[in-house]
């Protein structure tokens, strides 16, 4: 068998999980679960059912699912961008990041959520809030995280860069971001997890269009199945988004995986 | 070429260096030993520019030392912490030449002749952790040959490898210098390796370090690690350079 | 050293709090969008003495503590099957990292659904949440155990059981313990986020209501003690970790939560 063969074989599991809870979902007829069957087949109706030129994407799809990514991956962008940014200067200016670390440390320990109902009375509801409130939560995570790469950077590898004479953006862009870049890229990790969950949050609280607004008309309104088809849809796209972001940490810190084995 | 004259350093209470006095001639290899501990690196890095000492003066070609010198190299020990492993063998080399050097191509040919000269002409697509520990370290050899200092510092280059390597770089230091003809700073806990390698060995007292001995190596040339070690003035100039560092009295009269 | 750090914070902070008052008293900031931080100080005091904050704040934490507890008791037993079990982990694996990506508000809905007194709906939803960071680290710790030390004990005519109780779980105790704090700060983040949606109880409740009262100093006040909580709840089992496995430097950290 090849290689690909034996890690599709050894998923067995999930095909027999679906089975398992399409037939006991069947037998016990449960209101609340649905078999998955009736899931699929509703969520392929609700949202993939549309005309070709629409890439068979429905109304549903276009008024809930693409605003919702849309600010998913703006606030998450923005977010990391100024995050990384600030926390790495910080991480090179130690007398300046002592002076802000508590209050780095108290906003990050605040659960974001809560944040929502306070910006929801500045914003109003819609995707202004959206974004506050989706970079609010990414950005203490990978602001630390940046700071701390960046502020721990070998003694070696600077001494190195002394000796040598390197510029500071060399030794910015050439030592220091690659050098932190693993911690980077635990607090990204991180952050993706804690977007979602602030997208789904703030659509639910103070939203008219997204896929957690149509999740909570759905639970209101007793339609059990389209509530399990935004459900698997957030479920896909927090799989996706982590394996994509999975593929790529791997693509770009081959070395660290590398140097770390042989260490 | 370098001149240091009453180089003092604390560390708070504790004195490392208690008035160092040295000069090295241009084109010299100088190497210089001294029981572990008593301040050898703390010298280097004072030459090297990585650290201020508290008293004292260091001349760099006439010119007193402030950060690092513009034509000075550093081999450092701990070839893991001083290459870079994000980066391939041949941008480890070439890195520090960009200033120097402003054509890409230019740069890469330069990488190249100076990974030739140590020995891996293959090497310059591969990372650092790739390789063995003396190949690691012939690249920082490399990195330091192509960067073209006048003055050359090692620091302990060959203490994490194992013996037959070892003794692969010695030989590699010697030859690169007979090419190169730069001026070269050793430091080792090694007594056989500094007169082996050295054309002069300079001893240095357990801290606070100052010189106590400074020996001219008079061995035939060219060395080899077979004959060279049991010519009889080699065998004599160990046991001289032994009985300095652990400073006991040497019997015959051939004190500095 | 220590000390000019925690000086330095201080500074740091009332520093941020006289620029905010500074901003608000000259008119730059509205203070209708942020309050005086003095009188969000003041509104914090109050809340010290406040009777219905301090039985939300009661309410949160005891359904994060239960909800914690619960997840400890079922995760680490999984956790440490599937990490003595290799065939129990090849199995098991690809539904752990299929399930743990999906985002537990998600299911936030069903389980106004499945649970109509909202208590029992956060609970089962952070007991979800939890699990993953600590089946995740139970099970790094499992392979980070010395074979050597396993085998050694077979040696001597240990059994399984005895291996798992005097080598496996001592080894991995530091990775489970991180993995109780990267959960207890989702847990909170979880709880109330379901009192934000469905109401009942807790932090996320007063907040509403100080959302609809419009006081906004209250609404601050109340988020910032939240934050204070956290911090201190973080703090305090990050310390207890060091000080109990000082023998070991815990390489889960961060990177594992998800």
């Amino acid at each position: 068998m090849t290689r690909i063969a034996v890690r599709v074989a050894q998923l067995w599991i999930i095909p027999v999980t679906f089975l398992v809870w399409e037939l006991t979902t069947r037998v016990a007829e449960a209101i609340y679960f649905p078999p998955p069957s009736t899931i699929l087949v509703h969520l392929y109706e609700q949202w993939f059912s549309g005309p070709l030129v629409h890439l068979f994407l429905t109304q549903d799809a276009f008024d809930h699912l693409l605003p919702s990514l849309g600010r998913l991956i703006l606030g998450w962008a923005a977010a990391c961008a100024v995050a990384i940014v600030v926390g790495v200067t910080l991480g090179r200016l130690a007398v300046l990041a002592d002076f802000v670390n508590p209050l780095i440390h108290f906003f990050r320990s605040v659960p974001p959520p809560l944040l929502i109902p306070i910006f929801m009375t500045l914003t109003g509801v819609g995707t202004p809030l959206q974004l506050a409130g989706i970079v609010f939560g990414v950005v203490w995570p990978v602001l630390i995280n940046s700071l701390d790469g960046a502020r721990y950077v070998d003694r070696g590898y600077l001494e190195t860069c002394e000796v040598f004479g390197l510029s500071r953006v060399q030794r910015l862009t050439r030592v220091v971001l690659p050098s932190a870049a693993p911690k980077i890229f635990a607090g990204l990790r991180l952050s993706v997890a804690l977007a979602l969950i602030m997208m789904i949050i703030s659509e639910y609280i103070g939203s008219t269009e997204g896929i957690g607004y149509r999740m909570l008309v759905a639970q209101s309104q007793v339609d059990i199945p389209s509530m399990w088809t935004a459900i698997v849809i957030l479920g896909v796209l927090g799989l996706v988004l982590n394996a994509a972001f999975l593929r790529f940490e791997r693509h770009v810190l081959t070395w660290h995986r590398g140097a770390r084995k042989t260490d | 070429m370098l001149e240091i004259s009453d180089l003092t350093h604390s560390y708070g209470e504790f004195r490392a260096l208690g008035g160092v006095n040295l000069t090295v001639a241009a084109g010299e290899l100088v190497c210089i030993v001294g029981p572990s501990g008593c301040g050898k690196s703390t010298l280097l890095r004072s030459i090297g520019g990585l650290l201020r000492p508290t008293g004292g003066r260091i001349l760099v070609q006439g010119r007193p030392v402030q950060g690092t010198p513009d034509d000075l190299a550093i081999v450092f020990q701990d070839y893991s912490r001083s290459l870079f492993p994000w980066m391939t063998v041949a941008d480890n080399v070439s890195l520090p030449l960009r200033r120097k050097i402003s054509d890409r191509k230019r740069r890469a040919a330069a990488a190249r002749e100076a990974l030739e000269q140590v020995g891996l002409p293959a090497a310059g697509g591969k990372y650092p952790w790739e390789l063995s520990g003396g190949m690691q370290q012939r690249v920082s050899i490399a990195r330091a040959l192509a960067y073209q200092p006048a003055l050359m510092l090692m620091d302990e280059p060959f203490g994490s490898v194992d013996a037959q390597t070892r003794e692969d770089l010695e030989d590699l230091v010697l030859q690169v210098r007979r090419t190169y003809g730069m001026t070269i700073v050793l430091i080792t806990h090694d007594i056989d390796e500094s007169v082996y390698v050295g054309d002069r060995v300079v001893v240095l007292s357990k801290s606070p370090a100052t010189v106590v001995g400074d020996l001219r190596v008079e061995v035939p040339e060219p060395r080899d690690q077979i004959s060279t070690r049991e010519h009889p003035d080699f065998v004599h100039l160990r046991a001289e350079v032994g009985r300095l560092v652990r400073g006991v009295r040497s019997p015959s009269a051939s004190a500095p | 050293m220590i000390n000019k750090k925690a000086l330095r914070g201080a500074v740091g902070a009332a520093g941020f709090l006289l620029i905010l008052e500074i901003l608000g008293r000259v008119g730059v900031i509205d203070p209708y969008t942020l309050p005086f931080p003095s009188s969000i100080l003041v509104s914090a005091a109050g809340l010290l003495a406040n009777g219905e904050f301090l039985l939300d704040v009661g309410v949160t934490l005891s359904s994060c503590l239960i909800g914690l507890l619960l997840a400890v008791v079922t995760a680490v037993p999984a956790g440490l099957v599937m990490g003595t079990l290799p065939a129990v982990e090849r199995a098991v694996r690809p539904l752990v990292e299929f399930l743990r990506p999906i985002p537990s508000v998600a299911l936030l809905p069903l389980a106004m659904f499945l649970f109509t007194v909202s208590e029992q709906g956060k609970i089962a939803l952070i007991v979800y949440t939890a699990c993953w960071p600590l089946i995740i680290n139970t099970l790094y710790g499992m392979h980070d155990v010395d074979p050597l030390a396993k085998e050694t004990l077979r040696s001597f005519g240990f059994g399984p059981y005895d291996v798992v109780r005097l080598v496996s779980l001592p080894s991995a105790a530091p990775f489970i313990s991180t993995g109780v704090r990267i959960s207890a700060s989702v847990a909170l983040i979880v709880a109330v986020s379901v009192e934000l949606v469905a109401g009942g109880e807790g932090i996320g409740t007063f907040v509403t209501d100080a959302a609809s009262g419009n006081r906004r100093d209250l609404m601050i006040a109340a988020t910032a003690w939240t934050g204070v909580i956290g911090l201190l709840i973080n703090s305090l089992l990050a310390g207890a970790e060091r000080r109990i496995f000082r023998w070991h430097r815990a390489q889960a950290g961060e990177e594992l939560v998800r």
